[in-house]
């Protein structure tokens, strides 16, 4: 973590909460929280609101599906971090096996054409954006794929082309796989509003 | 933008998986607060999300089968 203040937390009561979270849990509270709980006005807060709407409001695609879309794009943009915390939320609500299949190459993956759809769509969104065209949304669109199930796919691809800049910007420190797996159910059981 | 605001938010939007402590200490350095410099980060990143959202919808928008 490159800030201190986001380590510790900033003020009383988010340090005693901080410390509170982590001895309940038996494990260190992971730096995407931290983030949740510092600056709670400029950036937790809404951060939390709009990560809960897309990754479990009302959506074409299920927990599971937009938890792996999440990690995909964390692969694209080498975050090691963001790989970790949610292909083990995809793993715990799908299949272990398939999200790593997934994670090594989704073309030759057994997923659905419209996921393999989106997920093409959202590689050129994250890796290449200016590149975007009609063209790349009409071949989305062809894979059996909805205009809406495509918006909540870019909306997915949006967030967390900004959720992985700041894990990565300020190093986030890797938890275990275990602690991972454990964080994972937290968050399917609990979501990401603070 | 000054310099070290600058080169953290471009290195940010273009690779952040590349971005060391020395960028981030600079920025801290300048800002002089830790709020600060987090301001600066979460803003590049935002901005450089919202870039790709504005790509995506214009491309969803170009389509014949684009939902009002």
């Amino acid at each position: 973590m490159r800030l201190p203040e986001i380590d510790r937390g900033d003020g009383l009561t988010n340090r005693l909460l901080i410390g509170f979270i982590s001895t309940v849990s038996g494990m260190r509270l992971p730096d995407a929280a931290r983030v949740a709980f510092y600056h709670k006005n400029f950036f937790g807060t809404p951060m939390g609101a709009w990560t809960q709407a897309t990754m479990r409001g009302p959506s074409m695609w299920t927990v599971g599906e937009r938890e792996l879309m999440a990690a995909m794009v964390a692969q694209w943009n080498s975050c090691a971090f963001c790989v970790g915390a949610h292909g083990a939320v995809a793993a715990k609500a799908m299949e272990r096996l398939l999200v790593d299949a997934v994670l090594a190459d989704f073309r030759s993956a057994p997923i659905s054409e419209a996921l393999k759809g989106a997920l093409e769509f959202l590689e050129i969104m994250t890796l290449r954006p200016m590149e975007l065209s009609a063209e790349h949304a009409e071949a989305a669109l062809r894979s059996e794929l909805t205009a809406g199930a495509l918006k909540d796919a870019m909306a997915v691809g949006t967030l967390f082309n900004i959720i992985t800049r700041y894990a990565s910007t300020l190093d986030f420190a890797m938890p275990s796989a275990k602690e991972f797996h454990r964080a994972a159910g937290m968050l399917l059981k609990r979501g990401y509003a603070r | 933008m000054e310099a070290p605001y600058d080169d953290l938010a471009c290195q940010i939007g273009e690779a952040a998986w590349r971005v060391t402590n020395a960028q981030v200490a600079s920025v801290l350095a300048a800002a002089g607060s830790e709020k600060a410099a987090f301001e600066l980060i979460a803003a590049a990143a935002t901005g450089a999300g919202l870039l790709r959202w504005q790509q995506a919808i214009k491309a969803l928008e170009e389509t014949s089968d684009a939902p009002s």
